[in-house]
């Protein structure tokens, strides 16, 4: 008996994930940070990555944070673009034009707000779509899945490594450092009550770490099988949660890093979905 | 069992998942972070106890503004490169990447190409001039205001248990809007 294969549901998922990136590019435009909306900054922070390093050197996000024109038909490009590629699913030319301007959105935005953030969700999963054949979509969407569950390793095993699980203060310590600035603003109400309480109660807050550690860990079982995927999002979904709650870092940006978890080829079946017509 | 399908069926992207891997390895040892190989740290490292934090604020006439108002990408933008602006300032207006510059390509390249390469990289006495009208212009895009001039300031929280504001800030620049 031959086992049938199941693919990914490509043209569906086209639509789901650039229709969810076009949401982020709105939120982006809403909070005024868009490149055209940052007023063109002047001071450019490329650290020590090479990627920077490269764009800068050949005056890249210099030159589409310094001119408001070349800045807003950047915009416009990019969320045309990507409002193409939620219709138009087999296509390649508005997918690079995308993958290439989230991207370079990054860069100048990192690079103008002087920190290099590790909010990339949205520049990785639309890339598997540049790929038209099946067969070789679902081997970059399931690349995607597996450089996600790398992430998560890697950040729990260096938990461990550098001696954070162990420490018995390490979250009570982090939690005053990040809300230092937050307490002057919010120093009554329930969430600043449990942050108070979290601190001065550094036994259950480093059990919090510990649990968030053993989450990151917890995605190790996503190299092996996919059985368990809803329930690594639900705890990476609660992880991001409790980090936004506690120490007050956003995940918007981040949320499409969770598409690869998602029952695709369940919900294919629901709604009957085709794949690539090639 | 991934990987032995990729192998089978499309050999390229077998080869690029091969040296994506020994770079990611490469940048961990290293310790470089290289868009897309991260260092996903995640508060890894075990946090020492501190007696105080330091902390960049707004001063109006009326009091502090509350950056958390704003969304994450706002307050980021305007507020995450004060830090970088004011270290700067203190080490005589000399952006810090000049000796990481210097390291990389120093000796190794034509004195105009590591100009070129230079320019690119660090930050100029142009940009140090401009950065606080800019920081003006972006404030008034994200708050609605009627102040008639705000400072940016340097300040000390301390825990000891509850936060504590020290009375004493710093200024580090000031913005007129009348």
């Amino acid at each position: 008996m031959i086992a049938k294969v199941i693919y990914y549901p490509r043209k569906m998922m086209a639509s789901i994930i650039f229709g969810w990136l076009f949401i982020i590019l709105i939120y982006f435009f809403s909070t005024n940070s868009l490149l055209s909306q940052l007023q063109a900054p002047v001071l450019i922070y490329p650290g020590s990555d090479n990627s920077y390093w490269l764009l800068h050197i050949v005056r890249i996000p210099q030159w589409l944070l310094q001119h408001f024109r070349v800045s807003l038909a950047f915009d416009i490009i990019l969320t045309i673009s990507c409002i193409v590629c939620i219709f138009a699913t087999d296509q390649r030319f508005f997918t690079w034009i995308t993958v290439a301007g989230v991207w370079l959105l990054y860069i100048c935005y990192c690079s103008a707000a002087g920190k290099h953030y590790a909010q990339i969700g949205y520049l990785l999963a639309p890339i598997p779509f540049l790929a038209l054949k099946q067969y070789k979509f679902d081997y970059l969407w399931e690349g995607v899945r597996y450089w996600v569950c790398f992430l998560y390793a890697s950040a729990g095993i260096y938990k461990l490594y550098y001696g954070g699980f162990t420490y018995a203060l390490n979250m009570s310590h982090i939690m005053q450092q990040m809300n230092a600035d937050w307490f002057i603003f919010h120093s009554r109400g329930i969430q600043a009550n449990i942050i108070s309480y979290l601190i001065d109660h550094p036994g259950i807050s480093q059990w919090l770490f510990r649990l968030a550690c053993l989450v990151d860990l917890s995605v190790i079982i996503g190299f092996f099988t996919k059985k368990f995927d809803n329930w690594l999002l639900l705890a990476l979904v609660t992880f991001h949660l409790g980090n936004f709650f506690l120490l007050h870092i956003p995940f918007i940006e981040q949320s499409l890093i969770f598409a690869p978890f998602l029952p695709w080829k369940t919900w294919a079946k629901y709604f009957h979905s085709t794949n690539s017509n090639d | 069992m991934f990987l032995k399908k990729v192998y089978l069926q499309w050999r390229s992207f077998f080869w690029v998942i091969i040296f994506a891997l020994i770079a990611q390895f490469f940048f961990m040892a290293k310790g470089i972070e290289n868009i897309p190989f991260f260092l996903y740290h995640m508060f890894s490292y075990a946090h020492q106890p501190k007696d105080s934090f330091n902390v960049i604020l707004i001063k109006t006439q009326d009091g502090y503004l509350d950056p958390h108002e704003l969304s994450s990408r706002e307050s980021e933008m305007l507020m995450n490169n004060i830090p970088y602006f004011n270290q700067i300032k203190k080490n005589a207006w000399k952006d810090f990447l000049i000796p990481t510059v210097e390291k990389r390509f120093g000796n190794r390249l034509p004195m105009d190409i590591y100009n070129h390469l230079q320019g690119g990289l660090v930050n100029d006495s142009m940009a140090f001039s401009n950065y606080t009208s800019w920081w003006q212009r972006y404030f008034k895009r994200v708050y609605n205001h009627s102040f008639d001039s705000v400072s940016v300031v340097s300040g000390y929280v301390h825990y000891n248990p509850g936060f504590s504001k020290s009375p004493v800030d710093s200024i580090i620049f000031t913005c007129r809007f009348r």
